[in-house]
């Protein structure tokens, strides 16, 4: 019997961040789908006919909104996470039930660290979007 | 490029340490000199790190065809296509400055 694997779409220009969150995804046991740009998500979305359950996204991209709009319609229920620029001053574009923040400075980032942090989003994205 | 050049480059673009199967081919004048394989150290927007499964030499012009672990309706794999150039070689790690890169699947751009 097939096991349901969860999908992620992650949607972000950053190639390193969005291998690094798709790596880790992965180890969790979902399916991580990137594209650098929200034109490229609904591409792939469409074209491969897939099921996502979280969509992790810059929320600064542009067309964003259109592509939120069209998972949301496809896929119930959504889990909307805002990837962030870590300190930055600017308000929630979209309406994300959790907000990860792109590691800051230049330190080694740990894995262990932030597969926890991987964790907490999706159960504080998992309660509100509830 | 120059090592400041590249320290700016490392700057610019967090790398992430993911360990990613990769093809290469190493171009001269448009044409494949040579084609070998290799595991990604690291990678960023501005480029990636390997380690090669041959030597390579301390310049030229690369592609990378990258396995992303991401298989669509089961079957069609996920690539990334990086191009650019090597900027520092040890042997069989490789660093190299991206100028291009995008996701294909099978047969399809984007």
């Amino acid at each position: 019997m097939n096991k349901y694997q969860p999908s992620v779409l992650i949607v972000d220009e950053d190639l390193g961040f969005l291998g690094w969150l798709g790596d880790l995804f992965n180890e969790i046991g979902y399916r991580a789908l990137p594209a650098l740009d929200c034109e490229q998500a609904v591409s792939l979305i469409n074209r491969f006919k897939l099921d996502v359950d979280v969509v992790a996204v810059n929320d600064e991209l542009p067309g964003v909104m259109g592509m939120l709009g069209m998972l949301k319609r496809a896929h119930r229920p959504l889990k909307i996470v805002a990837i962030r620029t870590a300190n930055a001053d600017v308000s929630m574009l979209i309406p994300a039930h959790a907000t990860i923040e792109r590691p800051s400075g230049w330190e080694p980032i740990s894995r262990s660290d932030w597969l926890q942090k991987i964790l907490n989003v999706l159960k504080q994205a998992e309660a509100k979007a509830v | 490029m120059i090592w400041s050049d590249h320290l700016a480059d490392q700057r610019a673009h967090r790398r992430y340490p993911i360990g990613l199967d990769i093809q290469y081919k190493l171009l001269s004048k448009g044409t494949v000199e040579r084609l070998g394989s290799g595991r990604t150290l690291d990678v960023s927007s501005g480029g990636a790190c390997f380690e090669s499964s041959d030597a390579l030499p301390s310049k030229g012009s690369l592609e990378l065809v990258i396995s992303w672990p991401c298989l669509l309706e089961g079957v069609c794999p996920l690539k990334l296509i990086m191009r650019g150039r090597i900027v520092r070689s040890d042997g069989q790690r490789v660093a190299m400055q991206a100028k291009f890169h995008e996701f294909r699947t099978a047969g399809v751009r984007g």
